[in-house]
């Protein structure tokens, strides 16, 4: 028996055994950071660094330092750091190829942090929103009214373009349907004809028989006749809506265009107009992030997991439980606590049933930040849910935020126009929903206590600045749409009105008379557009009124000498009548 | 080449039949069921305490893995068949509920049918092997050589590396 062993068999496969423990012990950190690292960045779109990575058999769990989330939007900020997060591993699930973890903490969780070096960007996100629009164009300052109707690609040509050649067309028809129309000759020869018939004295039924036939024919003609009036009356109409849409499609590029050149004078004075989201926005995104990080990061992060498993079960087989627990998830982690750091304060986050597979755990994934009043606000809280479904993320939240000291911040620090947040106070409720993936939210974003320091250097930005340094309260309507991960949010407020309007009246006389005479020249354009057609069109409604009036005949006629003819017949049938029946 | 190099020696080679063939079929389990398992750690402890030649398991296993991933469909439906049927629940929970079964992970549909479907080939392919080793060297180890196709394949670089291994 002892011929068929082979001991240095048996040293190899200690030897195999240890050399996979080891290669397991030495990589299994840097894989884990490296799988962790590269499913968030695909998330996120942005450079993600995790310092360490640590884990341990028994229990079984992963601990990782300083995770990094880039900002993609602005990658000298992180989005989310975290000091540290750990997780216990349950090793029965994993043999059922299941990952459960029973609780996992994190700690040290900050929003909008100074990254030490600028992080890669993968996938490029929505820009800041605090940019001043663009210089003024200066050669477009000089041009005279014509040069710049002359560069401008103007839509007012266009819409002439299309007025004449829809005129042409309609005009065509109408041509040869004017054509086919009786003259008034043959009006005349009915008039004659029904005019003989009716005034005929039929000396028996076979002559009434014979004109009955013949007004019949005659009837039929004038139907015909009358109808072609009537058609070509409907193409005149028709042509009269269709030259109406065109003039005002006319007037609304003329419109356009004006705003177009005066855009190219003034600089695009009107996006200042949009101060609200130029000034506030970025300070707006910031306070966001942190309320929505439940749905923007988490959401998609699982949705991103369970694409994977969903792949993974296809490839490879069923798993089954024989202890009870085959309704649990491949992915599950039944509690969290997650410790935010902001401002030197502590918000508690708990989320239950963060899972990719909640149709299976038949309960959604929910989310509560509560922190009690404190140096910073008066109230703060947000609650959620979210459940991942057929591949897509369905979740609602809401948030109560109440008297959050805004810190002193710059909101602004470009040449033309420089703010500075000195304090405020934000108060925002709002809810959000997301069906399938899509954003549906609008909230209100009350500051106030507000004490901005603003200075401009030119007119416009002079406006901007008085109107930022007298603010103190200023409420934001902010609508959110789109995609979870690069949402599209909207900021109003009675602010952008009220600088559209100064903005406008403090326009320089020499802009002001050039854009009187463009808006002139546009004004020329248009009506030389139209005026081609004017003696036309006149032409056509005075044909159009003839056309009427023909109608008009011809329906008389339809009318009153048939019945007369019938009539005169009745009445002498009757006359008959009465001189049988009683001897006159 | 090295390892067909080897094998075709094997093959030629004084071995016993039932040497080469307990190899081929250790590969069959070890290439048809997913290879990261607990019976796998068992079969590989087996091939190399054992004198078991590595050149036919190896290859063996490189065979059948091709043919396991061919066939994975029918191992999990199999596998799914017989861990869904009722009347074997009760065996299975008590299986599983030991440390040893769960290890095992024959809850695992693709692991359950592979295994189940080479156990059952288990005692074909050791006789098949066998005699087809016996039959090779006895019918057909000179007719091969005589092939033209083996011909051509002596002047090969696979056949130099195999006459070399040979000296």
């Amino acid at each position: 028996m002892i011929r068929f062993l082979r001991w240095q068999g048996l040293i190899i496969f200690i030897a195999i055994c240890a050399l996979i423990a080891a290669v397991t012990e030495l990589f299994l950190d840097s894989w884990i950071s490296w799988s962790v690292s590269k499913s968030v960045s695909n998330i996120t779109g942005a450079e993600v660094n995790i310092a360490n990575v640590e884990h341990s058999f028994s229990p079984l769990g992963i601990s990782l330092s300083d995770i990094q989330l880039t900002d993609a939007a602005q990658p000298e900020n992180n989005s989310v750091q975290i000091a540290q997060l750990g997780a216990h591993i349950s090793f029965t699930d994993l043999l059922y190829n299941r990952i459960i973890i029973d609780d996992l903490t994190a700690t040290g969780v900050m929003f909008n942090q100074n990254r030490d070096k600028k992080g890669e960007v993968y996938r490029s996100a929505k820009t800041s929103h605090n940019e001043l629009p663009p210089d003024e164009d200066n050669r477009s300052k000089e041009m005279d009214a014509a040069a710049l109707l002359a560069k401008a690609p103007l839509k007012t040509d266009d819409a002439v373009k299309t007025l004449q050649q829809r005129f042409e067309q309609n005009q065509t028809e109408l041509k040869q349907q004017y054509k086919t129309l009786p003259d008034k000759e043959k009006l005349k020869q009915y008039q004659q004809r029904i005019k003989s018939l009716s005034e005929t004295d039929f000396k028996n039924t076979q002559e009434l028989a014979k004109a009955t036939a013949e007004f019949n024919q005659l009837k039929t003609e004038i139907k015909q006749d009358k109808q072609k009036f009537s058609d070509f009356r409907n193409q005149v109409e028709q042509t009269k809506a269709q030259l109406n849409q065109d003039i005002n499609q006319l007037k609304q590029a003329k419109d356009q265009d004006y705003a177009l050149i005066k855009g190219m004078v003034t600089g695009n004075l009107d996006a200042y107009a949009d101060a609200t989201e130029m000034i506030f926005g970025d300070t707006a995104h910031r306070w966001r992030k942190p309320v929505m990080t439940a749905i923007e990061l988490v959401g998609p992060l699982l949705e991103k997991k369970q694409q994977e498993q969903k792949q993974q079960r296809e490839d490879q087989g069923r798993w089954f439980a024989f202890d009870g627990s085959s309704d649990m998830p491949q992915f599950l982690i039944k509690k969290s606590d997650i410790d935010i750091t902001f401002k030197n304060q502590r918000v508690k986050v708990n989320v239950t049933d963060i899972t990719t597979d909640h149709a299976r755990l038949g309960r959604p994934t929910l989310f509560d930040a509560t922190a009690s009043h404190s140096d910073l606000w008066e109230n703060l809280s947000v609650h959620g849910q979210f459940k991942l479904l057929g591949g897509e993320l369905d979740a609602w939240q809401n948030w109560q935020i109440t008297q959050l000291s805004l810190p002193a911040e710059t909101l602004s620090s470009q040449e033309k126009l420089t703010a500075l947040l000195n304090k405020g106070k934000l108060t925002s409720n709002g809810q959000l929903n997301v069906t399938k993936g899509k954003l549906d939210g609008n909230t209100t974003i009350k500051l106030d206590q507000l004490s901005i320091e603003a200075s401009g250097q030119n007119n416009i930005t002079n406006i901007i600045a008085n109107a930022l340094n007298s603010l103190n309260t200023l409420t934001i309507n902010a609508t959110l749409r789109g995609d979870v991960i690069n949402p599209d949010v909207s900021l109003t407020s009675d602010l952008d009105k009220q600088l559209a309007a100064n903005t406008a009246s403090i326009l320089p006389d020499n802009i002001k008379q050039k854009l009187n005479k463009v808006s002139a020249l546009l004004d020329d354009k248009s009506q030389q557009g139209q005026a081609s057609q004017q003696q036309d069109w006149q032409q056509w409604l005075s044909r159009d009124s003839d056309a009427e009036s023909a109608e008009s005949q011809l329906e008389q006629l339809l009318k009153t000498k048939l019945n007369n003819l019938l009539d005169k017949e009745k009445d002498k049938l009757k006359e008959k009548l009465k001189n049988k029946l009683f001897g006159n | 080449m090295n390892l067909l190099a080897k094998f075709l020696k094997l093959l030629n080679s004084e071995a016993s039949p039932w040497q080469i063939a307990i190899a081929i079929t250790l590969g069959l389990i070890v290439g048809l069921t997913p290879f990261w398992r607990l019976h796998n750690l068992l079969i590989l402890l087996i091939v190399l305490m054992l004198r078991i030649n590595l050149s036919g398991f190896i290859v063996s296993v490189s065979f059948f893995s091709l043919i396991g991933w061919i066939f994975g469909g029918l191992f999990d439906k199999v596998g799914s068949e017989l861990l869904s049927n009722p009347d074997l629940a009760t065996f299975w929970s008590s299986l599983f509920n030991l440390p040893l079964g769960l290890l095992s992970q024959l809850n695992h549909s693709i692991t359950l049918g592979s295994l189940l479907i080479s156990l059952l080939l288990t005692p074909v392919c050791l006789l098949l092997s066998k005699q087809l080793v016996i039959q090779y060297r006895e019918r057909f180890m000179r007719w091969v050589h005589k092939l033209k196709i083996m011909q051509v394949f002596k002047a090969s670089k696979v056949y130099r590396l195999y006459q070399a291994l040979g000296d």
